[in-house]
């Protein structure tokens, strides 16, 4: 032991030497030699210098110009704050959190934070919108307005003359520059605030790409597309024979294997080039230790060794399409076996935050700062790879990384936003309780037909367990928020129900004669091309309606608009309200909505004619969505996804808990804009139609009662 | 150190026979060139290019909360404050690699000193020989002859000036009458020493001090073999006159070879996948 203390001491002795001998000839030489010792100085002094100095002058700057600026925007009448009740509110959104299950979990003890805020604060199931689903919930939430007024009715929307199917928030066009249009109408509240010179922080709102101007700073959610331009593709990548499957949302690769290395390539962006269209692609290799059940993966200059099922973290990629054509992207791997066959599933490659293609947040350096200061993260509207879960090439665990994966990067941009606004507004929006609620709900449901298959039973719990997951998160988020001048509301958008059976609308429309087939009808067709429109009066797309052929408003309407089109929608409300499941028995419609008279603004000719409010365990089919056209009106649902939220809004509620007392017995999503608006003082717009919520501003008060 | 140096001259003479047929604003961007990098090699193999990009993350996304949120005072402040720590930590990280790059980089720019600070003498342009003794020998030992080969004039010829005040020297004026590297002896007693002495051709590097033991001189005047700590002379040296260019010229090259080299770095960092 002495001589290795002693050998150490020596050791030591010597670094010690060499670090002063080094610098007693730094010094020694610096006077002469202060003008020769070239780049390694340059490099070394030279940018951090410039860093120090940078700051430094900035610092100087920002203190004497503090006070001007402050009287600049005195005088410029931004009085913020002015008739503030409060200096800070911040909302985080869960989405689809449902509220039984919160209720449920929260008497079991589940989910403390919840129970002792909905003590000491406020807790009330949420009204949602119809249809009760994200995109609509979420575009009321922020312009406090019924979808009559924001435009936004489903997921997707149909193309009125060709009948195809379109996204309904947003419309990007093709071309050397694409061109990115928001569809959604009607004006975010966080857009008025600043308009009153109140500062706020958004974060991954669903419908807010492409990104809006206003002061403060935004990251897009639902609708950023993949590098591809859709809404999230992943790529399988395989040695097994190529026809032996196709799946949803995704594409095979079939791969060979040379030896012990696999090359393939990713598929990026088509770009156009010389006239036409190229799809760029990236090379990759794989090289496999079958031994150890490893593989080492290199893209570009990154290389890096992947367990079996285990994932990669946020990878670069560059798609090379010239000079100054270069797009960036990133994606995440995951190793599934390299025996007997290798398989190798590869996320959907998303815009790369730090490198966007086009912008998804507001500022653009926004997803810059955000990914310097965090690391790289998911920008895809839809991180969560549902698709890739349903068709099994994401198992359970798989499936819920993603998920657990998107909540850590959502926290610590929501801890920034905290830390960075004192007095503003904070939104932050995280999507896993609906993925999670969609994927794991059949071990809730012992009659879902999907409960069995999809690995093993080890994830029974993943529901209760996110949510608790869920609930820490927001202890922390509450303990960063405990300050007497900030109020935190904590919402869900809609709930979950479970999705047992699917229902074929256009089968049932057939079968009752509103709708016709070509003669020449191919199964499995989408996009309704086998359906003969000259003999059709009514058609289901999408998640959430019904249209009708209306004339001179769809390319090859037939119903005259007014009175005949007026007692078809009372005739299929009629027909439709019970529907009954033979099979079952039960009712699988609860409820037919006519639009006409359930919304009011503007945009209410653009939403579906009827709205159908499904029962609990019934949704629309996953064919009836995308126009494929099937034999029977009902049939099971045999996909992980086994809950949903496009069934009637009364049973599947949101939540809203507050660190406030609030007066409110029935609050609404569209009640939140009006609301916030009130507590920072500003006046609420006509056109919304949400109300102001009384919230208890003053905490000492609240304590006393 | 000596054999380094004849190493190194041995090398950059060879290199420079090359460089020295174009202009030399040529050959000092190719060497700013080649400096820089090598540079970039030394700083992607000696420092921890993890830590630098996570420090130029850091003070990217400092610069960009800067902008982002700049009415928040406190955020500004704060922004600024880890902009000065990170630059700090950058420096840090900067040191494994400059403490390699800072002595080959002198004797580099040393070899590249000889052949941009100045210039040989003109023939017929007058300069001076001085030869530095140690201060403590006897006043015999200022009795140096010089012996010029043809083509070099001394004045006087034979015994220099000596100067025996706060310091002991002799000194000669020289005159170049042909170019050429010419070969001077001084001669005291039995001892006998030689200096170079460059005349009249411009692109040739010359060799303004034959160092003593002086390491610092040796670094700087690497071109001739030094004399050894018991030897009595410090130093032989020729006044040569400094070379003018506002780019490969006399203190101007050291600038340019400075911003060359780095700017030619900087523009390569991407292809040797180097952060700086």
């Amino acid at each position: 032991m002495q001589v290795k203390a002693s050998h150490n001491s020596n050791c030591r002795r010597s670094t010690e030497r060499i670090v002063l001998l080094a610098g007693c000839l730094l010094v020694a030489l610096a006077e002469p030699a202060q003008a020769y010792i070239g780049p390694g100085a340059g490099f070394a002094v030279l940018s951090s210098a410039l860093v120090i100095l940078t700051a430094m002058l900035s610092a100087i700057l920002t203190l004497f110009t503090w006070p001007a600026r402050w009287v600049i925007r005195a005088i410029r009448g931004r009085r913020a704050f002015a008739r503030a009740k409060v200096r800070r509110v911040v909302f985080v959104g869960l989405d689809g959190m449902d509220a039984g299950l919160v209720e449920r979990y929260m008497e079991e003890g589940r989910l403390p934070n919840l129970a002792a805020l909905r003590k000491r604060g406020y807790y009330s199931r949420l009204g949602t919108t119809l249809p009760a689903i994200t995109p609509t919930a979420w575009s009321s939430f922020l312009t406090g307005t019924n979808p009559g007024k924001h435009n936004i009715f489903d997921f997707l929307t149909r193309d009125k003359r060709s009948y195809l199917p379109m996204l309904s928030s947003v419309q990007i066009s093709g071309g050397r520059k694409p061109s990115i249009r928001l569809l959604r109408r009607g004006k975010p509240f966080w857009n008025i605030l600043g308009e009153h010179g109140i500062f706020s922080n958004i974060i991954r709102v669903p419908i807010t790409f492409p990104p809006e101007r206003f002061r403060g700073v935004l990251l897009s959610a639902m609708c950023v597309p993949d590098v591809r331009g859709s809404q999230g593709t992943f790529s399988f990548y395989t040695t097994r024979p190529r026809d032996e499957a196709i799946y949803e949302g995704g594409e095979q690769v079939q791969v060979t294997r040379e030896g012990n290395r696999i090359r393939s390539e990713l598929v990026g962006p088509e770009i156009e080039r010389n006239g036409g269209k190229v799809t760029l692609r990236a090379p990759f290799s794989v090289d496999i230790d079958d031994g150890n059940e490893r593989a080492t993966v290199t893209v570009g200059d990154t290389s890096l060794t992947l367990g079996r099922r285990q994932f990669s973290p946020w990878i670069t990629v560059t798609f090379d399409g010239g000079v100054r054509r270069k797009v960036r992207g990133i994606c995440q791997f995951q190793l599934i076996q390299t025996q007997p066959h290798f398989e190798m599933y590869v996320s959907p490659i998303q815009i790369d935050p730090e490198n966007p293609a086009f912008p998804i947040s507001h500022p653009t350096v926004f997803s810059m700062y955000l990914s310097k200061s965090q690391g790289k993260f998911a920008t895809l509207g839809l991180a969560e790879d549902t698709w890739a879960h349903n068709e099994c090439i994401l198992e359970d665990p798989g499936f819920l990384h993603q998920c657990t994966e998107a909540d850590e990067e959502r926290e610590r941009m929501l801890m920034d936003a905290l830390d960075k606004v004192s007095q503003g507004l904070v939104v932050c929006v995280f999507d896993s309780t609906d993925r999670v609620n969609h994927q794991y709900w059949r071990y809730l449901d012992p009659r879902h037909p999907a409960r069995h298959g999809f690995g093993d039973e080890k994830l029974a719990t993943a529901i209760p367990d996110h949510y608790a997951r869920i609930d820490a998160m927001l202890g922390r988020v509450l303990r960063r928020c405990d300050r007497p001048d900030t109020v935190v509301m904590i919402l869900s958008d809609h709930g979950a129900t479970s999705f047992r059976r699917g229902v074929d609308v256009n089968r049932w429309l057939i079968n009752n004669g509103y709708m016709a087939l070509k003669p020449d009808a191919k199964p499995g067709a989408r996009y309704l091309v086998n359906v003969d429109w000259s003999r059709t009066r009514a058609y289901a797309s999408g998640l959430a309606g019904i249209y009708l052929n209306l004339k001179d408003r769809e390319g090859q309407g037939i119903v005259e608009p007014g009175e005949e089109a007026d007692r078809l929608r009372d005739e299929l409300c009629e027909k439709l309200r019970g529907l009954k499941d033979p099979q079952t028995g039960e009712t699988a419609i609860l409820e037919v909505y006519n639009s006409l008279k359930y919304y009011r603004g503007p945009f209410k000719e653009e939403a579906p004619d009827l709205m159908v409010g499904y029962n609990e365990g019934y949704r629309v089919s996953w064919e009836a969505a995308i126009g494929d056209i099937t034999d029977q009106v009902f049939a099971d649902n045999h996909k992980a996804w086994s809950a949903d939220h496009c069934v009637d809004p009364r049973l599947v509620p949101g939540i809203l808990f507050c660190n406030r007392k609030i007066e409110a017995e029935h609050p609404r999503i569209l009640d939140m804009a009006p609301t916030t608006l009130d507590l920072f003082g500003v006046d609420v717009p006509k056109n919304m139609d949400g109300h102001v919520l009384s919230v208890a501003v003053n905490r000492k008060t609240e304590s006393a009662d | 150190m000596g054999v380094l140096n004849s190493i190194l001259t041995a090398l950059f003479d060879t290199v420079y026979a090359v460089l020295g047929l174009g202009p030399r604003w040529l050959s000092l961007t190719i060497l700013s060139g080649v400096v820089g990098v090598i540079a970039l090699i030394v700083v992607r193999f000696c420092s921890n290019q993890a830590a630098i990009g996570r420090v130029k993350d850091d003070i990217k996304a400092n610069m960009l909360s800067l902008k982002l949120f700049k009415d928040e005072l406190r955020v500004v402040l704060k922004a600024q404050a880890r902009l000065v720590w990170a630059g700090l930590r950058m420096q840090y990280y900067m040191v494994p690699p400059l403490l390699v790059m800072f002595i080959p980089f002198v004797l580099v720019a040393a070899q590249m000193g000889l052949r941009y600070q100045w210039r040989p003498v003109e023939t017929n342009e007058p300069t001076d020989l001085t030869v530095l003794l140690r201060p403590d020998v006897p006043d015999s030992a200022l009795n140096w002859v010089l012996e010029t080969p043809d083509g070099v004039e001394a004045s006087p010829s034979g015994r220099g000036v000596r100067i025996n005040a706060d310091r002991k020297a002799v000194v000669w004026n020289l005159t170049g009458r042909k170019p050429g590297r010419h070969v001077l002896t001084l001669q005291n007693g039995t001892e006998s020493v030689t200096k170079e002495f460059v005349v009249g051709r411009d692109q040739d590097r010359v060799s303004p001090m034959r160092p003593g033991p002086s390491l610092l001189d040796r670094i700087l005047y690497p071109a001739e073999r030094p004399f050894g700590s018991d030897s009595i002379i410090q130093s032989i040296a020729v006044t040569y006159p400094p070379r003018d260019s506002w780019f490969h010229g006399a203190d101007w090259w050291v600038f340019w070879f400075l911003v060359l080299s780095i700017v030619i770095a900087l523009l390569l960092k991407p292809v040797f996948g180097v952060k700086l």
